[in-house]
C-alpha cells in the first residue's frame, strides 16, 4: 500500500509504469479497432454495389440497361433467353403503393392516438402492442395471409369490388386472394409500426407552444392537432412515409407466399385482382433453381440491382428528411 | 376524431390478435417433445418434426451474433465516443474524423432494414461460390450483416444517454478512454441491456428469402 | 336596496374582495368603514349575483388619493374578473381564493415573484390551465358577467373571446404571414377571401407590422425577426376581434428596441381592448399600464392604480417587492 506522497509523487513524475503505457497502447488499439467496425457498414454498402454490378453485367450486355428495364417476357431457358424486368418493377411498385395509401393514414392516426389524445396510462400498452407488430417475422406474415388473410381478402373486400365495380379495368379478374391486393393490404400491416413510431416521435418533438397558439385561437382539441403539431411535422411525417416504402420495397417473404407468382406479360399488374410478380419475390423464388451456367442468375442479380438503387434512393431521401426534424430535439436533449 | 384514432388503433390490433391465435390454435396441438427433436420425416408418412430446423436456426443465432453482435457494439461505441468530436486545434484530423462520423451514422441508417434479399444476393455470390456449396457460415454472415446497423444504432444511442458528467468525472480520474467506453459500455448495458437484447433478437426473425440463398444445405426457414 | 344573499362586496380601490381585503393586517387608510358605506350596487342578471362596490369614507388627508372619476364610474367596471378563483398543478396548489377584477380598456399589469402565480391566474383567465394534464381550477371568472367556468359554456368560444399572447413568439413554421393571421379566423369559418385581406389588414396595422411585411405576405412566419414575430402573434390574437387580451410576458424574449416598440404597441390597444400583461419587470409594469396588482404565493397582495402602487405602496410587502428587497 503507497503512501499518499510516494503516490503524489508517482503522478508528478508521470507513471512510467508498464500497465499505464500498456493501457496507452490499449487506447490508440481501441480507437482503431472500433473505427474500423464502423467502417465495416461502408464497405458492405461498396462490396453490395460491386457484386450487383458484376453479377448483373453478363445480361445488361446481352439486353442492354433500358432493353432490361422495359423488357416484358422472362424466358430462362437457354437459348431461348428473355429477360425483362418491367412487370416486376411495376409489380413492387404497385404493391408498394398499396401498402403507403392504405398504412400511412392508419399509422398516423395511431401516431395522433398516441402522442396527443390517449390518457397517460394506456400509452404505454398501446405503443408496446404496435411494436409487437414489428415482432412478428416476416415469414410468419406470409403464412398468416396464406392460410387466413387471403380468404379475408377474397371474401370481404374482392367480392362485393368484383360484384359491384368489376367493369373497371383496375378491378377487373375473378377474386381469388393471392393477387397484388392481398400483397399490398399485408405490406401495409407490416409497415405500421415503423411509420407510426417515427410520426410519433416527429409529434413529440413538436414544441407545446405551437398546440398552445392553436388552442388561444379557438382551436377545438382535432384542430389544434391539425394546424399545431401535423403542419408542423409534415417533412417528418414525410419521411416516415418514405421509410415505410422502402420497408415495403424491400420485404420479400410476406409478398412472396401471398402475390400469386406470376411471370412474364401475365405479371403486369393490371388489375388489382391480379395475380403478380415484386422483385424480391421473384428473386426469392427462382433463384436457388437458377441454372449458373445460363444467363439466368445474372438476370436475377439484375433485379437485385434495380432494388439495391430503389432501396438505396428510398432510405437517403428518409434519413435527410427524419434527420433534419429529429435533429433539432436531439439537440435540445443533448 | 378520437373514434376514428381509436379505428386505426383497432385496425393494427386485429391482425396481430389473429395471427396470435391462429398461430397457437393450429400450432400447438402439433407441438410434442418428438415433434421437436426429431428430424423430417418420409415424405407421405407421419411422424419426423422439426428438430434439426430448431438446430439449425438456434446455430445461425449464436453464429451470427457471435460475428455481428461485437462487431456492432465496437462500431456503435466509436460513434458514440470518437465520432462528435469537438475541434480542438483544428487540426485536419479531427475535421476528417467528424465528417468520417457522421458519414458513417448516415451510411448505417441507410443500411438498417435494407432489402434482405439483396444481403442475400451478396452472401451467395462472395461466399457461396466461394465456397463452392452453401453453408451455415454463409448464412451467419448474412444475418450479421442485417443485424449490424441496428446492434450499431442501439449502442450508439444507450451509449448517448450517459450524463456527459459521468464521462467526464471518469475522464478526471484518469480512467482510460477504452476502460472508461468499456465500463460506461458495461454500465449502460446493463441498463439498456432490454434495448441491446430487444435488437439482438429482432434481427432473427424471419429472413427466410435470405437463408435460402445462404445455407441451402439445412434448408430451414428460421424464425 | 337590500342585498341579495349572493353580495360580493368588492372595494373599489383595491378592486379586492371584501373578505380579502378585511384580512390586511397593515392599518390600510383607505379601507372601507365597517359602518355604513356609499356603496354602487348591481345586478347581474345572468348570475343572479350582486355586485356592491365600495367607495371609501373619504379622510381629508387621502382625498388626493382617490380619482374623481371613480365617483362618476358607469355600473360593473370590469371587463374581466375572477371570483374566489383557486388553481392546482395536482397537488400544488397554486393560486388561493383570488378576487381581482381588470377594467375595460386598461391595461392591467400583474407583476410579482417568479412562481407566485401570475402566468396560471391569466392562463385561468382563458380557460388555458385546464389543458395541461392534472390541472384543476374552482371558483369562477366572469366575463362581461358571463361565468366562463360555466357547464354551458365552451372553452373554445373563450379562447376566441380572450386572446392571448405567449413569452416566446409561436408563429406556426410553415405558414406564411399572412395564413398566420388568418389562421384565427380561418378556424371560425371565415371563408370570404375579400373578408379575409380586409382582417388580415387591419389585424397588421393594429399591431404595428403592416408597414414592414407588407411587401411580401407569403414569407415564412419564422423569417421575421423576434420582435416581428411577436407583432405577428399580436396581430394573429387580433384578428379573431377579441374582447381581452391576456400577454403572458410578451417581452421577455426580446431585445430593448423590440420591447419598445411592442410597449407603444401595447399603450395604443388600450383604446380597443382590455389588456392584462403579466410581467417580471416592474419597470416595464410602471411604464405600460394603469393598473397593477402585486401577486405572491398565489395571493393578491395589493391591488392599485400603478403610479400608486410603485410610489406609496400600501402593503410593506409590496414595498419591499417593488424596492428590490426580495423577488
Amino acid at each position: 500500500m503507497q503512501s499518499l506522497q510516494a503516490k503524489e509523487q508517482q503522478v508528478r513524475q508521470g507513471s512510467n509504469s508498464l500497465l499505464d503505457s500498456l493501457g496507452g497502447f490499449l487506447d490508440a488499439a481501441f480507437q482503431v479497432l472500433s473505427t474500423y467496425s464502423a467502417t465495416i457498414v461502408a464497405g458492405v454498402l461498396v462490396l453490395m454495389t460491386v457484386v450487383l454490378v458484376a453479377g448483373s453485367s453478363p445480361v445488361f450486355r446481352r439486353f442492354g440497361f433500358i432493353g432490361f428495364i422495359t423488357g416484358v417476357n422472362w424466358n430462362p431457358v437457354i437459348g431461348k433467353e428473355a429477360f425483362g424486368a418491367l412487370p416486376y418493377i411495376l409489380g413492387t411498385l404497385v404493391t408498394s403503393a398499396i401498402a403507403i395509401t392504405i398504412g400511412v393514414p392508419i399509422s398516423l392516426g395511431i401516431a395522433i392516438f398516441l402522442s396527443e389524445m390517449s390518457p397517460w396510462a394506456v400509452r404505454g400498452p398501446v405503443s408496446q402492442l404496435i411494436e409487437l407488430l414489428a415482432a412478428v417475422p416476416s415469414v410468419i406474415y406470409g403464412l398468416w395471409g396464406l392460410f387466413v388473410f387471403r380468404f379475408w381478402v377474397r371474401d370481404w373486400i374482392e367480392t362485393p369490388l368484383s360484384t359491384y365495380v368489376g367493369s373497371l379495368p383496375v378491378f377487373s379478374g375473378s377474386p381469388f386472394g393471392l393477387d397484388v391486393l392481398t400483397a399490398g393490404l399485408i405490406l401495409a400491416i407490416m409497415i405500421i409500426p415503423t411509420v407510426s413510431s417515427v410520426s410519433r416521435e416527429v409529434m413529440l418533438a413538436v414544441p407545446n407552444s405551437q398546440r398552445e397558439a392553436a388552442y388561444s385561437l379557438g382551436a377545438t382539441r382535432w384542430e389544434a392537432v391539425r394546424i399545431g403539431v401535423l403542419n408542423y411535422s409534415r417533412s417528418g411525417i414525410f419521411g416516415a412515409t418514405i421509410l415505410g416504402l422502402g420497408r415495403a420495397v424491400g420485404e420479400t417473404m410476406a409478398v412472396t407466399m401471398v402475390i400469386g407468382n406470376a411471370i412474364g406479360p401475365a405479371a403486369i399488374p393490371t388489375s388489382l385482382l391480379k395475380a403478380s410478380q415484386t422483385l424480391g419475390s421473384l428473386i426469392g423464388n427462382e433463384f436457388n433453381e437458377a441454372d449458373p451456367t445460363s444467363l439466368h442468375p445474372a438476370a436475377l442479380i439484375g433485379l437485385g440491382l434495380i432494388l439495391f438503387i430503389f432501396a438505396l434512393l428510398i432510405n437517403v431521401l428518409a434519413q435527410l428528411l427524419v434527420w433534419k426534424v429529429l435533429k433539432v430535439k436531439r439537440g435540445s436533449v443533448e | 376524431m378520437f373514434g376514428l384514432c381509436v379505428a386505426c388503433v383497432a385496425l393494427a390490433v386485429v391482425p396481430l390478435a389473429s395471427i396470435l391465435v391462429e398461430v397457437v390454435l393450429n400450432g400447438a396441438p402439433a407441438l410434442s417433445p418428438e415433434f421437436l427433436t426429431s428430424g423430417p420425416g418420409v415424405i407421405g408418412e407421419a411422424g419426423g418434426g422439426i428438430g434439426n430446423a430448431i438446430q439449425g436456426t438456434l446455430i445461425l443465432m449464436g453464429l451470427s451474433s457471435l460475428i455481428g453482435i461485437p462487431t456492432g457494439v465496437m462500431a456503435g461505441i466509436y460513434l458514440a465516443e470518437f465520432g462528435d468530436v469537438v475541434f480542438v486545434g483544428h487540426s485536419f484530423l479531427t475535421h476528417v474524423n467528424s465528417f468520417l462520423s457522421s458519414s458513417l451514422r448516415f451510411l448505417n441508417n441507410v443500411l438498417t432494414q435494407f432489402p434482405s434479399i439483396v444481403v442475400g444476393i451478396l452472401a451467395y455470390t462472395t461466399i457461396v461460390v466461394a465456397l463452392g456449396s452453401f453453408s451455415t457460415i454463409a448464412g451467419a454472415i448474412a444475418l450479421s450483416i442485417i443485424m449490424l446497423p441496428i446492434v450499431t444504432r442501439t449502442t450508439e444511442e444507450s451509449i448517448k444517454l450517459v450524463p456527459g458528467s459521468i464521462r467526464d468525472a471518469a475522464a478526471a480520474l484518469g480512467i482510460r478512454k477504452w476502460r472508461d467506453s468499456k465500463r460506461s459500455a458495461k454500465h449502460l448495458e446493463e441498463r439498456s441491456r432490454h434495448g441491446c437484447l430487444a435488437c439482438h433478437g429482432t434481427d432473427h426473425r424471419g429472413d427466410g428469402a435470405l437463408d435460402s440463398d445462404g445455407s441451402g444445405k439445412q434448408r430451414v426457414l428460421p424464425m | 336596496m337590500e342585498a341579495s344573499p349572493a353580495t360580493i362586496r368588492l372595494c373599489e380601490t383595491t378592486g379586492l374582495g371584501s373578505r380579502s381585503c378585511a384580512d390586511h393586517h397593515s392599518p390600510h387608510p383607505q379601507h372601507y368603514s365597517q359602518t355604513g358605506h356609499q356603496g354602487k350596487i348591481w345586478h347581474d342578471e345572468v348570475t343572479n349575483v350582486t355586485v356592491e362596490l365600495l367607495i371609501e369614507k373619504l379622510k381629508p388627508e387621502n382625498e388626493k388619493r382617490v380619482e374623481p372619476a371613480s365617483q362618476g364610474e358607469p355600473m360593473g367596471p370590469f371587463k374581466i374578473r375572477a371570483e374566489k378563483l383557486n388553481a392546482w398543478f395536482g397537488q400544488n396548489h397554486v393560486l388561493k381564493d383570488i378576487s381581482i377584477g381588470f377594467r375595460e380598456n386598461e391595461v392591467t399589469a400583474i407583476i410579482g415573484p417568479s412562481g407566485c402565480g401570475k402566468s396560471t391566474l391569466i392562463r385561468c383567465l382563458n380557460r388555458m390551465h385546464e389543458l395541461v394534464p392534472g390541472a384543476r381550477t374552482s371558483g369562477s371568472v366572469f366575463l362581461d358577467g358571463a361565468e366562463i367556468y360555466s357547464k354551458h359554456v365552451d372553452a373554445v368560444q373563450v379562447r376566441r373571446t380572450v386572446g392571448m399572447v405567449f413569452q416566446k413568439p409561436n408563429p406556426f413554421p410553415t405558414m406564411s404571414v399572412y395564413d398566420n393571421v388568418a389562421a384565427g379566423l380561418k378556424l371560425n369559418g371565415m371563408r370570404n377571401q375579400r373578408k379575409l385581406d380586409e382582417a388580415v389588414l387591419n389585424s397588421l396595422k393594429k399591431a404595428a407590422l403592416w408597414d414592414e411585411v407588407k411587401d411580401d405576405l407569403d414569407k415564412s412566419g419564422v423569417s421575421l425577426s423576434g420582435g416581428q414575430q411577436q407583432r405577428l402573434c399580436i396581430a394573429r390574437a387580433l384578428a379573431v376581434e377579441p374582447k381581452v387580451i391576456l400577454m403572458d410576458e410578451p417581452c421577455s424574449a426580446l431585445d430593448p428596441i423590440a420591447t419598445a416598440k411592442i410597449e407603444e404597441l401595447i399603450a395604443s390597444l388600450k383604446e380597443q381592448y382590455t389588456v392584462v400583461i403579466v410581467t417580471h419587470n416592474m419597470q416595464q409594469a410602471a411604464r405600460v399600464s394603469d393598473r397593477t396588482a402585486f401577486l405572491y404565493l398565489g395571493q393578491v397582495i395589493e391591488y392599485g392604480e400603478t403610479t400608486h402602487l410603485f410610489e406609496n405602496p400600501a402593503q410593506e410587502l409590496t414595498e419591499r417587492y417593488v424596492t428590490g428587497k426580495f423577488g
